[in-house]
């Protein structure tokens, strides 16, 4: 849609008293979309995980037995801090505060990182119990959760990049779209994990 | 009140001279435009946004003021709503539990998506690219799981 046919419609739409167009952010649209494609993508490989969780429950409780909740448990706490850090870094951003910014979301990425990790130690553990990636449940199990792990890898990369370029005064209180844009791939990525968390170790 | 500051910079970014159009699509150009709210709905929207920057909040009708603000509540929700699940996840499995806690976890998402996301106070238009696809595949996903294992 041109500018001028923009114009047009708010021109219109004051003259008859409606309300007028509002522009939203390409790139904030362009983000969701992409998220949208995501949860097709996590939800397809948490279906094949429940179709097999629904017709060999027993085969998942002995998993669970091995698994224990304690480390997943302090995974999850982690991965949902680190949301919490990001969102506190966006509202330094927005307060014109860079330090704080890079403080919050450097604080983000290193509990990315320390998810990331501990994944590592509880496929050590798994591997060790015989739960490779060419058992039955195996390979429904680390589809999902190992593709979660790539996107907290990916994120931790993408937060650094934010904190340097905080650290360079490019974000304030007019500009923090690219903090904001970050922000919405790091919390889907937390909430991915929040039904994980559930469907794969919880029930 | 930061959404407006924001929208500024947007505009100062992409100069949006008709004159200047080359007739070539210009992919920094706003290419979607929703209905706005009225004039009373944006102020409550600015509202929102500062009350977002703010350190007291009110939450179940009651004024809380903590560091980080209604970003630190949800936190807090968050995180005893975890320690529940771990709690009702270590119990033996009953029939309400998996709904029970499929619930926890939807609430859980739903806090995110809302507050840390911003679907609260954003365009509605993202609300609704989130849910489309979020339905089909649940509807999907139920499909299949009623489907007899016939072909293991």
């Amino acid at each position: 849609m041109s500018e001028m046919s923009l114009e047009h419609a708010a021109a219109h739409a004051e003259h008859h008293n409606v309300p007028s167009p509002q522009t939203i952010s390409n790139a904030k649209l362009a983000m969701w979309l992409y998220l949208a494609s995501e949860v097709v993508i996590f939800a397809t490989l948490i279906a094949v995980y429940l179709i097999f969780r629904s017709n060999y429950p027993e085969e998942v409780k002995t998993v669970h037995r091995e698994l224990g909740l304690v480390l997943v448990s302090i995974n999850t706490f982690v991965l949902l801090t680190s949301s919490w850090a990001m969102v506190m870094g966006l509202r330094e951003a927005q307060k014109n505060n860079s330090q704080g910014l890079v403080r919050w979301i450097g604080l983000t990425a290193l509990l990315g990182a320390a998810f990331v990790g501990l994944q590592g130690v509880e496929y050590t553990e798994l591997a060790h119990a015989g739960i490779s990636i060419g058992t039955e449940f195996g390979m429904r199990f680390y589809a999902p959760t190992a593709f979660h792990g790539a996107h907290v890898i990916v994120g931790v990369l993408w937060a650094l990049r934010v904190a340097a370029r905080g650290r360079k005064g490019y974000f304030n209180a007019q500009n923090f779209l690219g903090v904001e844009i970050f922000g919405l791939y790091w919390h889907f990525v937390d909430v991915v994990w929040l039904f994980l968390f559930t469907i794969i170790y919880l029930i | 009140m930061a959404d407006e500051t924001q929208k500024t910079s947007v505009g100062q970014e992409t100069p949006l001279e008709p004159e200047n159009d080359p007739g070539i699509t210009d992919f920094r150009r706003p290419m979607v435009t929703g209905m706005a709210q009225s004039s009373a709905h944006e102020v409550h929207q600015m509202d929102v946004h500062a009350a977002m920057l703010s350190d007291t909040t009110t939450v179940l009708g009651r004024t809380v003021t903590v560091p980080g603000g209604i970003y630190t509540v949800v936190f807090g929700f968050l995180a005893v709503a975890t320690v529940l699940e771990v709690l009702l996840g270590s119990l033996p499995s009953g029939i309400l539990l998996i709904p029970l806690l499929l619930a926890i976890a939807t609430i859980k998402a739903g806090l995110v998506v809302a507050y840390y996301m911003h679907l609260r106070v954003d365009s509605r238009l993202f609300l609704y690219i989130l849910l489309v696809p979020l339905v089909l595949a649940t509807l999907a996903t139920l499909y299949l799981l009623a489907v007899p294992p016939v072909a293991y």
